[in-house]
């Protein structure tokens, strides 16, 4: 089974080591391309409109001014004469120049001359010129016109040149834009990469934050946004590391300033109990040490609290542990205690759960718990201890219940869930949560119908 | 809270010279200790109890002195002027030496424990701590490294005990034991005649570096005890009230 680790834990610790596959800088590259690839489609659209619109402009003239000069040489030299010029035209045809056509018939459409076999659906009446195909197939602009009531005047011509010039400037694109494409995709990988080693070297100096006990620095070079970044970073970091040590230092002082007279008072009482005969002033005496390792005791919980909330979140020196075995270990050392109680532990763990913890912290964890229920669960009553996969961890019993007025206070400090006058000193339930919420874990308490239910399980799950 | 069961009467004794038999005493302890009330407190204490000690109150000098004589337990504080105690062990270890070493310190959370024990000593006590824990500490390190025997079968007074096969006799009557019960009795037996603390236990057999608020120990303690004694109702593990148990001989 793996072991369980916070989400974000495990994904920093993945994108150290590889590639991700959702990389940010990944998908740029390829925006960038796919933007490169969009910009010189766009770029062939509008030169091909640019160099179709020149060459229909150029056609119409040409076809134009050929019929213009077919209508003037008929006007001056009658039909026999625009009869010779058409023979001519059709019989001169200039190399690399789109070939043209021409058909003269009379107002049935009966062909007089030319070399167009029949006369196309084009109106000489109205002077019409179109774009149309000829009866042997070849695409064409025409025009037509009325010489005289009687003959009529087609002149066409083909525009293969003009689709020959657009399928190469096509060519010359898609080369072209290949080449741009290639180009930004190599660059955009070329900065992203950098950017990422910028980025992943932030992202190492939090990560490693979390994992070591030194302060590593986000590197700063030329003061751009990255920069700024990766000096808030180390701002923080530096803050951080300053408040862990100083929490520490705090912790330990309070301690060994309030444990040394603690112990200087403890062993007067001691002297003062060798020498004391009276059997009222032995029992105060030694009242008054209870008192003082109570105060220990009470010291070393606050103590411990404020230690696990320093370090929620930081997962820091955290082992693989089999949380199955240690709960067996922990309900085979209470059983006993409870029979004595008059109360039946149960258990229901579910073999080799294992997640990255502070074994000890949690052992702690679940026999506070356990005390907790064996201190308020009546005689004759149930006690459960069960661990699933997850992981879940769960006390529950059959007792009284935590009341529904509580239940959002109980894991607070100095409450007792049995009211001021029971037993303890209320930081157990305190420090349940502070271990839970240090790894990662929630606790809630819950109605079961009857008693309570004590559930820690993975924070968001 | 065991302290809260018990008749405070008994909590009232500086020694635990009532012993049966005092299996072993005499011992040359070094103290290094800055703290005046501590340092005559526990040189009497151990005084009291058959042992020579050795007061310094630097850690320099005794960081010298641990390095120089030879002792068979030191006891270190851990806040020293000069070197703290978790150096001098540290120097201690790495020098070689190897004499037992037990810290005596007034930072008793479990990261203090660990701090302590990763450094190379072998035991770890808090401030305040009861005398009778003290000197049971004391004794259980030097019979840790002075009487490291593996033999087969431990006999002690009537009852004997195989480690292989696991089992334990009394009186040649066979006692059936639990896998757990078994650890404990053989921790027990492993010292026996001398106090082994509920701190000891909650430590050695279960693993545990905190007291649950539940008298677990004594629970399992009692029994071992019952099985024990069940047919032969003289006394084996006895209750030193306040600190923990003893193995006699019957």
């Amino acid at each position: 089974m793996g072991h369980w680790l916070p989400l974000g834990q495990s994904l920093i610790s993945m994108a150290l080591l590889q590639p991700l596959p959702r990389s940010i800088f990944w998908r740029l590259t390829l925006l960038s391309a796919l933007i490169g690839l969009l910009a010189t489609a766009m770029l062939y659209g509008a030169t091909r409109w640019v160099v179709m619109n020149h060459s229909n402009a150029t056609l119409t003239r040409i076809v134009d001014t050929d019929l213009a000069g077919l209508v003037d040489i008929y006007a001056s030299g009658g039909l026999p004469e625009l009869d010779k010029r058409l023979r001519d035209r059709i019989a001169f045809s200039v190399k690399g120049e789109d070939p043209a056509h021409y058909l003269l018939a009379d107002r049935e459409g009966k062909v007089l001359a030319g070399d167009i076999s029949k006369w196309p659906a084009i109106s000489a009446e109205n002077s019409q010129g179109t774009f149309t195909r000829l009866f042997a197939g070849q695409p064409v602009y025409a025009r037509a016109t009325l010489l005289d009531p009687t003959h009529k005047l087609l002149v066409a011509r083909e525009y293969g040149g003009r689709d020959s010039l657009i399928h190469r400037i096509g060519t010359a694109f898609v080369l072209a834009g290949t080449l741009v494409v290639l180009l930004i995709a190599l660059a955009g990988q070329l900065a992203s990469l950098r950017l990422r080693r910028r980025v992943m070297a932030i992202n190492t100096a939090l990560y490693q934050s979390q994992s070591d006990d030194d302060v590593s620095q986000a590197p700063v070079t030329n003061g751009d946004e990255l920069d700024i970044l990766s000096g808030h970073v180390n701002r923080v970091l530096s803050r951080q590391a300053a408040l862990i040590i100083s929490h520490r230092d705090i912790s330990d002082q309070t301690a060994h300033e309030l444990r040394t007279p603690l112990m200087h008072l403890d062993m007067r009482l001691l002297k003062a109990i060798e020498r004391a005969l009276d059997p009222a002033l032995l029992e105060t005496l030694a009242r008054a040490r209870q008192e003082i390792k109570k105060i220990i005791r009470m010291l070393e919980s606050l103590l411990d609290i404020a230690a696990n909330e320093a370090q929620r979140g930081d997962f820091k020196r955290l082992q693989p542990a089999n949380i199955s075995e240690l709960a067996e270990s922990l309900a085979d050392l209470f059983s006993d205690s409870a029979l004595d109680r008059g109360l039946i532990l149960e258990t229901a763990i579910a073999p080799d759960v294992s997640m990255k913890c502070d074994a000890m912290q949690i052992t702690r964890m679940i026999s506070n718990l356990l005390d907790n229920a064996l201190k308020y669960v009546p005689s004759g009553g149930t006690v459960r201890l069960s661990i699933a996969v997850g992981p879940v961890i769960s006390v529950t019993d059959n007792g009284p219940g935590i009341p529904v007025e509580i239940r959002g206070t109980v894991f607070e400090r100095f409450q007792r869930p049995g009211g001021q006058s029971s037993n303890g000193h209320g930081l157990g339930l305190a420090l349940v949560r502070a271990i839970a919420e240090r790894h990662g874990l929630s606790i809630t308490c819950h109605d079961a119908n009857p008693g309570a239910a004590f559930v820690i399980k993975p924070e968001g799950s | 809270m065991f302290f809260d069961n018990i008749n405070v009467m008994d909590m009232i004794s500086w020694n635990t010279n009532n012993k049966a038999s005092p299996p072993m005493a005499d011992l040359n302890i070094l103290y290094v200790e800055d703290d005046p009330v501590a340092g005559q407190s526990v040189t009497a204490l151990m005084a009291a109890e058959g042992d020579a000690v050795t007061w310094v109150s630097d850690g320099n000098e005794g960081m010298q002195v641990a390095a120089s004589g030879s002792f068979d337990v030191i006891i270190l504080d851990r806040n020293l002027p000069g070197i703290d105690g978790i150096a001098i062990a540290a120097r201690l270890r790495s020098a070689g030496i190897t004499t037992p070493l037990l810290m005596l310190s007034a930072l008793g959370r479990s990261e203090n424990r660990i701090e302590g024990l990763d450094a190379g000593v072998d035991d770890y006590l808090a401030k305040p701590f009861e005398p009778a824990e003290l000197v049971a500490r004391v004794r259980a390190l030097h019979r840790r490294t002075a009487n490291q025997s593996h033999s087969p079968i431990i006999i002690f007074g009537d009852m004997e005990c195989h480690i292989k096969a696991r089992t334990v006799h009394r009186d040649g009557r066979h006692i059936p034991l639990s896998p757990k019960e078994f650890t404990l009795f053989k921790y027990f037996i492993d010292h026996a005649g001398d106090v082994v603390t509920r701190e000891m236990l909650l430590r050695d057999v279960w693993n545990l570096g905190f007291d649950p608020e539940t008298n677990v120990i004594d629970v399992n303690v009692g029994r071992l005890r019952r099985k024990l004694e069940e047919g032969n109702e003289t006394p084996v593990l006895e209750t030193i009230w306040g600190t923990g148990y003893r193995l006699v001989k019957a």
